[in-house]
């Protein structure tokens, strides 16, 4: 599928879910969920878990602020409502990034920012500042794995954000190093060599395309001309 | 042309100016291959970012003096020019981010030259298959090994053509086989396009004969080396023996690894015993799974099946790598374990102090105690972080290619620390392919991962048997350690395969089993082979001989026999070719297919697996290409239990043999050139020989395309048709109607040598 028919499927979606009543935009979450965990992933990173953890995360701490009420120490029904409206926004909004995220490539995102004729410095900023999460992960992960082999304890999540501190001189000393050379490499493949670029890759509408993206914006422009939950507040 | 003239490269810190080198001068003309070596901390890389104009993007605090030109323009820092390239020496920092394909990261300079995607993909898929990057076109680059992305990274920066092409340490990260394979394609794309090529070394990595003129600047000044200085010898693959009674301290009992159960197997019933102050060489070309090894070993992948025992307890199950473990390991990237300000506070840091400083001493870092390790050239910084996991008084390290980066005296230090740990009972797994580090640990049991091995199945530690070539134990399948086992092994094995392929498309009878047994005794009795497995041929005519049983079979009515005869040659690549295989045969595109897929494909695929017997005059020059070519045969002669015989040089003999291919059969100067009444004046020519019975006579089937309708006529004959002909001489296969004897094809012979203009593609298919 295109890229950009992918992004309007996902936006569609996240609209249709925060906007339907209740329990109907909670199905409609549900089943993004499932589906987008269940995709396999096209790209190199797989967020599945990460997305996980942190929207049960926002759900607890949804559920202390709302659902608990501390003076009659009990649970509050409205609060539990409150609580699932907001982990339904999270949910939805979570699903639709996972799904673009496992479901694109960086060549068709490359291609599609390309043909939007986005110049390439931005679309390097662009590209270093998605992947700087999954990389800063990677490089915590090995530089933990070598420190652990040192001594330092890291066995579980506080232990590790213990072991992180000193861990830290070495993640970014490496990383400006890999700054510097990875510049270099980027002057030497011509990135700065004036005139149009091209792309190995060629995005294409099919019909399938065309129809995906034209559903989902006829459903967007009437979300949007009826008004969104979000808007109505 | 390129001029240095009295070059210093300087940089500002805390205590003043400090002079990286000095007094560099140099000339080289186009078509050039200048080194420049040096030792570690010698300036290599700055001189290197110097002759490019990156010096601001990689170090903004230095200070070039003295005049640099490249044809003619000065060379302006911070501007360098559309026609230079740079391959730095770490293969991880050169990914561009947006890309996650192999063969998308190799296009991204021609991408950002705007170039229509059609050409690029054609430069590409040529220039791919020069690197031996074909069989991982379709990976991903996080799945990549360092000496493969680094592959990939020299092809990048090749394929927009530079004029200036800065090498900066590669050969670290590159195999044996493949570093001789880029020398070839430096030399011959800098003759070719009038280039000047430099590439910096490390002292003793490679053979100053390589280069027109070698630069040293290892005493802070440069003096340019006209003559070689070393002479590395080649080295052989081989095991030794683990000293009986002792107690083993690493023990790997049919270890079984792959990455995902969609992708072949890494490792099968890998087998290995170290015993405590002992080590082994871990030898592969890159991609064949040194690091993944250690992974396991260290517990950081979890193997599929079989166990890793560490002093009597199996390590595998352990959940997590872990401090004071039995088993340390000092990572390919040593930027990963520096954690304080100073050598001396991570010399003292979780570590045996005392022997954390014998290391230090050792390593040559007792000059270096209180600098920041950062600051430290990436040799010393490798050194170091040698010593940090060497004194943690592990019973196991894993050294994941400690010489990388080091000059010949660090190399010496490393080896005297290794020899040291080993006098600590330590048990070694040193994975290298450094020339240096195998031949002085000579004694040491090696294990030799198969390169491709993703698709074979590999099992070691067998020992050799006295008076036989060291290669033969490498090839039992099974993880079996004792021959006899292992025959009876692949005998059954061996037996269903064939079984399975007569079953092929028709029912069984009686008349097939008849057709097996004679087939078996046929290749028992003829070829006096006395085990029933895959054939290597290395000498001459029993390829022409599996031909002609083919052909025997065909006759018999074994309807779905088909035969290939395949001599594979740099045309292979050469996909016009093979576009008219491609529409004869609708199951693959030939245009699209590396050089390995496509012999696997016509093998196995394009006969539909009703192939029955394939013989492959294998005449490429290396490892890479060898590699993807067997992984590919490999899985076709899996899936359709096809009988492969593989003419090959007896170079190759190690490298087949751990692919799998149990006998080898050596017969070149008996049976092979004597039989023909013909000598073999080039080993290229070993297996060429397809002299054939047509219609009565003896016809040399090289010969014959010279005459093309004749051939045609006498392929015909022989009950065969021809798919495609490529002529096999320079003039084209239309010079000359000599007629077909033995005078005239040793002629012909001599006229292939003397142009060195080889065979390009003779192949005699039945058509579909």
């Amino acid at each position: 599928m295109h890229p950009a028919a992918r992004i309007m499927l996902a936006f569609c979606f996240v609209l249709a879910a925060l906007n339907a009543k209740a329990p109907v935009n909670y199905s409609i979450a549900g089943l993004g969920i499932l589906y987008s965990f269940s995709i396999k992933s096209r790209s190199g990173f797989n967020p599945a878990k990460i997305f996980a953890k942190m929207l049960l995360f926002g759900i607890v701490i949804l559920f202390l602020m709302h659902g608990l009420n501390f003076h009659t120490r009990a649970l509050s029904t409205k609060g539990l409502r409150v609580v699932a409206d907001g982990a339904l926004r999270f949910a939805s909004v979570f699903a639709a990034t996972l799904w673009l995220v496992k479901g694109t490539t960086k060549e068709e995102l490359y291609a599609l920012m390309l043909s939007v004729r986005m110049p390439i410095a931005a679309i390097l900023v662009v590209f270093r500042a998605i992947w700087f999460l999954p990389h800063i992960f990677k490089r915590v992960r090995d530089v933990l794995l070598a420190h652990r082999l040192r001594g330092l304890d890291s066995s579980n999540f506080f232990r590790r954000c213990l072991a992180l501190a000193p861990a830290l001189h070495a993640i970014f000393a490496s990383m400006v190093l890999e700054i510097c050379e990875s510049s270099v490499v980027m002057v030497s493949k011509g990135i700065w060599i004036g005139g149009p670029k091209s792309s190995s890759l060629q995005l294409r509408w099919s019909c399938r395309d065309w129809i995906a993206a034209g559903a989902a914006g006829l459903v967007i422009v009437i979300l949007l001309f009826k008004g969104t939950h979000l808007a109505r507040g | 042309m390129l001029e240095a003239d009295n070059l210093c490269l300087s940089f500002a810190s805390a205590e003043g100016e400090i002079a990286s080198f000095r007094g560099v001068s140099f000339r080289a003309k186009g078509g050039e291959l200048i080194g420049v070596t040096g030792q570690s901390g010698s300036g290599k890389t700055g001189l290197l970012m110097a002759l490019g104009g990156y010096l601001p993007y990689w170090a903004p605090a230095c200070e070039l003096r003295g005049s640099l030109s490249f044809s003619g323009r000065p060379v302006r820092q911070g501007e360098p020019g559309n026609d230079t390239a740079i391959v730095i020496e770490n293969p991880y920092n050169q990914n561009t981010g947006f890309k996650s394909g192999v063969f998308e990261e190799l296009l991204v300079p021609l991408e950002m030259r705007g170039i229509a995607p059609e050409i690029m993909r054609a430069s590409a898929r040529c220039l791919a298959n020069r690197f031996g990057l074909s069989h991982i076109r379709g990976s991903k680059l996080e799945s990549l090994s360092g000496g493969e992305l680094q592959r990939l990274h020299i092809a990048s920066a090749l394929i927009a053509r530079p004029n200036l092409l800065l090498l900066d340490q590669v050969l670290a990260e590159l195999d044996q086989g493949f570093q001789q394979r880029l020398f070839t394609i430096l030399r011959s794309y800098a003759g070719e396009r009038k280039a000047v090529i430099l590439l910096s070394f490390n002292p003793g990595e490679t053979d100053l004969d390589s280069f027109d003129t070698v630069v040293n600047l290892s005493r802070g000044v440069s003096e340019t080396v006209s003559k070689p200085v070393c002479k590395i010898p080649a080295y052989l693959d081989k095991t030794a023996p683990t000293p009986a009674g002792q107690k083993p301290a690493i023990r790997l009992r049919d270890l079984s690894f792959r990455y995902s159960p969609r992708r072949p197997w890494l490792f099968e019933s890998l087998n290995l015993e170290v015993s405590q102050g002992r080590g082994c060489l871990i030898l592969g070309p890159n991609g064949s799974g040194k690091s993944t090894l250690g992974k396991l070993i260290l517990g950081i992948l979890k193997p599929d099946g079989g166990s890793i025992e560490v002093s009597g307890r199996d390590f595998a199950r352990q959940r997590k790598p872990r401090a004071g473990s039995a088993v340390n390991c000092a990572f390919q990237n040593p930027d990963l374990y520096f954690c304080k300000r100073s050598v001396k506070e991570e010399l003292e840091f979780g570590t045996d102090k005392e022997l954390a400083y014998k290391l230090a001493n050792l390593t040559g870092l007792s000059d270096h105690l209180d600098k920041n390790p950062y600051d430290l050239p990436r040799g010393l910084r490798k050194r170091l972080s040698f010593a940090i996991a060497g004194s943690s008084r592990p019973e196991v390290l894993y050294l994941d290619e400690p010489s990388q980066y080091q000059d010949a005296t660090g190399v010496e230090a490393l080896i005297e620390a290794m020899r040291f740990l080993l006098d600590q009972k330590t048990a070694l797994l040193c994975c290298s392919h450094d020339r240096r580090i195998v031949d002085e640990f000579s004694d040491f049991p090696r294990l030799v991962l198969g390169g491709e091995s993703r698709a074979t199945k590999v099992s070691h530690g067998v020992q050799p048997q006295e008076g036989r070539p060291a290669v033969q134990p490498l090839g039992l399948f099974g993880g079996k350690t004792d021959v006899g086992d292992a025959r009876a092994w692949f005998q059954n094995t061996w037996r269903e395969a064939i079984e399975g392929w007569i079953d092929i498309g028709r029912q069984r009878s009686r008349h097939d089993e008849d057709i097996l047994q004679i087939l078996i005794e046929k290749i028992r009795g003829d070829l006096s082979i006395d085990q029933d497995c895959r054939i290597l041929d290395l000498g001459c005519g029993d390829g022409i001989w599996l031909m002609l049983l083919g052909k025997w079979l065909d006759e018999n009515g074994l309807t779905k026999a088909r035969l290939l005869g395949i001599d594979v040659q740099q045309a292979l690549i050469d996909h016009a070719r093979w576009r008219s295989i491609g529409r004869a045969n609708t199951h693959f595109e030939a245009a699209d297919l590396a050089e390995g897929e496509l012999i696997g494909a016509l093998c196995g695929k394009t006969l539909g697996g009703k192939a029955t017997l394939a013989t492959c005059a294998y005449v490429l020059h290396d490892e890479p290409e060898l590699t993807p070519m067997l992984r590919t045969i490999s899985d076709n002669v899996e899936k359709n239990g096809l009988l492969v015989c593989i003419l090959a040089h007896p170079e190759w003999a190690s490298a087949l043999a751990s692919k799998g291919f149990v006998k080898i059969v050596q017969r070149a100067g008996q049976n092979g050139s004597g039989h023909w009444g013909r000598s073999t004046p080039d080993w290229r020519w070993l297996g060429l020989y397809p002299l054939m019975e047509v219609q009565g006579r003896t016809v040399y089937l090289p010969h014959a395309f010279r005459i093309l309708d004749d051939y045609e006529k006498a392929i015909a004959a022989a009950g065969f048709s021809i798919l495609s002909v490529s002529p096999l001489l320079a003039d084209g296969g239309k010079a000359s109607d000599h007629p077909v004897d033995v005078t005239c094809v040793a002629a012909a012979e001599q006229n292939f040598i003397a142009h060195d203009s080889p065979p390009s593609v003779l192949i005699i298919a039945r058509k579909l």
